[in-house]
């Protein structure tokens, strides 16, 4: 995805819509501007020091085109669901004429590939602070872009599922805008499956925008047995009023992937709480960078993060929390926690704090280590054997992250996914 | 059952154990007392397999096995328990969840079928309530913030779940008030039968008052100095561990 292979894509992009590059809306071409002047971030730049993502897409994919390929999905969630293939929405495989009463679900674009009318992007959560190429690259090229909405007192206890797989060789964008209004109340699944033999490269987009009182549970699962998946997913959120994030994440991604997530806590007792679970093994690249700006008082957010790294994987934790001068009595918290079950596997965690009131709560925690050998003889010593242990223990580590998650489905998938990981391992070893 | 035969155990440059005997058999109650650094603890982990000991000479054996060749979980699910002077906390597993782990890891061992859940938790309610253990300790992790007592009594409620042939108390009573030393007492004496044995570590008298041994071995400088009846305890109480360890010296 150099600059010169992606102004040469761009018009192919563009071809989906019937749209040529002079016709590209206004929005999109002042994204463009900003990602020409950028570039694709270099690991010079402080936020990416960990993550040489410029070399890691040094071979730039061909865009993903609607040819259609068969293929069989499993339903894994109880859900509404929206199917997306190498980026595009297949209404066939999709729950779109199911979706309950107060659900909206509209495109982004118009057929010339214009931005309705009615839509914000909402791309820059942050005042004037976040210049992020990636996201401004995102706005350019994304094609088949949705924007769900939810109306005002409107609760689901199922949730909508946004399922992206991806099945072919190709560079793919897609941009899911998520609006609750005001005391709404939605859980969404997001999901990312690359099933690609022959690599990927993604750059999804999820932006939320909670009104007043409004509750957004969301559960993300970077998965799959594809080679060489190479992507960044970034999550962009602005929570008002006593409105609440709360944000978990599985990954169990062969490839190198950046999670980031770029949050305002814009109003009083707004809350965000974002919780990760990282497996990662062979060559893996993992990647959680995470801003959240305190923009008003009595706001909280609470980061937990736990990676298991095993072979020559590399985990990347980065928070940064920044509180404003007005956002007095601001609560906020990080903390990561690696564990290495190889000699080789790496663990890299930066914590970032910018407070700028007097009044605030804000701490950080990170630790970085083996197995506690202690616990795994009081456990051998009781009949487990090692790879017993090992697994009682990773999952207890794990977990420590999803501690508050009060959701059985989400829980016991986690716990699946989790022991599959782990017997995999064990095999290998 | 238990036979330890001229056993020399080091931690790096230094000998711990310099050539330790000791005979337990079925149904005995030992207690090996002896002065603080004496390697009285090593004793009990070298025969539950901690790591981080090399074994220079000797064997242990339980029932003619011997048990250096074993893993942990082996020994383990062979019939050894120890229950720990410090107890390992470990935050996120849950009581109740390690202890069916437990129970089922050493069946599976040994080639039986897993205990079912209804069976579980009826066992667990019937010896929990022996020891005086709330229901309300069990849904919590496994020893997390649990205190120095409820740390042992779990300790003892495993042992009773998991029925070993040889028990190893390294030091249960310490950190124990003495409502509590009783009921870790009572638990205890009431698993002695004649197909098991325990070796039960202590500085002090006090505990035996309430589990009668039938045998009491000092050990100092790494070895086993005397043998006796429980007469020999009392006299300890009396005279200290001086005679022992200045005999070594000698």
């Amino acid at each position: 995805m150099s600059l010169n292979t992606l102004e040469t894509h761009l018009p192919f992009s563009l071809n989906y819509a019937q749209a040529s590059a002079e016709e590209m809306s206004l929005e999109r071409q002042e994204a463009w501007g900003r990602y020409k002047n950028l570039g694709l971030p270099s690991h010079r730049l402080e936020s990416w020091r960990y993550t040489d993502f410029r070399s890691a897409c040094s071979n730039s994919f061909e865009p993903s085109d609607t040819i259609i390929d068969p293929i069989e999905l499993v339903r894994e969630h109880d859900s509404f669901r929206l199917v997306f293939i190498n980026g595009f929405l297949r209404h066939e495989l999709s729950d779109l004429n199911l979706m309950p009463d107060g659900v909206i679900i509209e495109s982004i674009y118009d057929n010339r590939n214009h931005l309705n009318q009615s839509v914000s992007l909402n791309s820059n959560v942050f005042s004037n602070l976040i210049a992020d190429s990636i996201v401004d690259l995102n706005t350019a090229l994304a094609v088949d872009s949705y924007l769900i909405k939810i109306e005002k007192n409107i609760h689901l206890t199922k949730p909508i599922e946004i399922l992206n797989v991806f099945s072919k060789k190709c560079s793919v964008f897609t941009r899911i805008l998520i609006e609750l209004s005001t005391n709404s109340r939605i859980k969404v699944i997001e999901t990312i499956k690359n099933n690609s033999s022959e690599g990927v490269q993604i750059n999804h987009v999820l932006s939320t925008k909670l009104a007043r009182d409004a509750e957004l549970n969301l559960f993300s699962y970077l998965s799959g047995s594809g080679l060489s998946c190479t992507g960044i997913s970034t999550l962009l959120s602005e929570v008002g009023r006593g409105a609440s994030l709360s944000s978990n994440l599985l990954v169990d991604l062969n490839g190198f992937f950046r999670r980031q997530v770029f949050a305002k806590l814009a109003e009083e007792h707004a809350n965000i709480a974002l919780k990760g679970i990282v497996l990662a093994k062979d060559k893996g690249h993992i990647d959680n960078t995470i801003t959240i700006e305190h923009c008003a008082p009595n706001t909280t957010s609470n980061e937990v993060f736990r990676y298991i790294l095993n072979d020559n994987s590399v985990g990347v934790f980065q928070g940064k929390i920044i509180v404003r001068p007005e956002a007095q009595k601001s609560d906020g918290f990080m903390q990561s926690k690696a564990i290495l079950l190889s000699d080789l596997a790496t663990m890299n965690s930066k914590p970032e704090l910018e407070i700028f009131a007097d009044d605030v709560k804000c701490s950080h925690g990170s630790t970085c280590g083996e197995i506690n050998k202690e616990q795994l003889f009081y456990l051998m010593s009781r009949g487990l054997n090692e790879q017993e242990a090992m697994s009682l223990l990773i999952e207890a580590f794990a977990f420590e992250a999803f501690s508050e998650l009060n959701d059985d489905m989400i829980s016991d998938f986690t716990k699946n996914i989790l022991a599959d990981w782990l017997y995999a391992e064990r095999q290998m070893s | 059952m238990l036979e330890i035969n001229d056993l020399h155990v080091s931690v790096g440059d230094r000998q711990i154990l310099k050539g330790l005997n000791l005979k337990v058999a079925a149904g005995e109650v030992a207690a090996i007392m002896g002065p603080n650094g004496t390697g009285k603890s090593t004793l009990s982990y070298v025969i539950a397999g901690r790591e981080g000991y090399s074994i220079t000479q000797g064997e242990i054996l339980l029932n003619g096995v011997n048990l250096l060749d074993l893993p942990p979980h082996l020994r383990a699910s062979s019939g050894v328990f120890l229950a720990f002077q410090y107890p390992v906390e470990i935050p996120g597993v849950a009581c109740m969840q390690f202890l069916k782990a437990a129970m089922n890891a050493q069946r599976r061992s040994r080639g039986e079928d897993e205990i079912n859940t209804p069976e579980f938790i009826k066992r667990v309610r019937e010896e929990s309530e022996k020891l005086k253990i709330h229901q309300e300790m069990l849904r919590r992790p496994l020893n997390s913030g649990f205190s120095g007592g409820e740390k042992k009594r779990l300790e003892i409620l495993q042992m009773a779940l998991l029925q070993p042939k040889l028990s190893i108390l390294d030091e249960t009573d310490s950190g124990l008030d003495i409502d509590a030393l009783k009921t870790v007492s009572e638990g205890v004496n009431s698993l002695r039968r004649p197909d098991r044995a325990f070796l039960i570590i202590t500085h002090y008298q006090r505990l035996l008052d309430y589990i009668k041994p039938d045998t009491v071995h000092v050990m100092a400088q790494g070895r086993i100095q005397k043998s006796g009846g429980p007469e020999l305890a009392l006299e300890l109480e009396k005279h200290g561990y001086q005679d022992y360890v200045s005999n070594e010296a000698a």
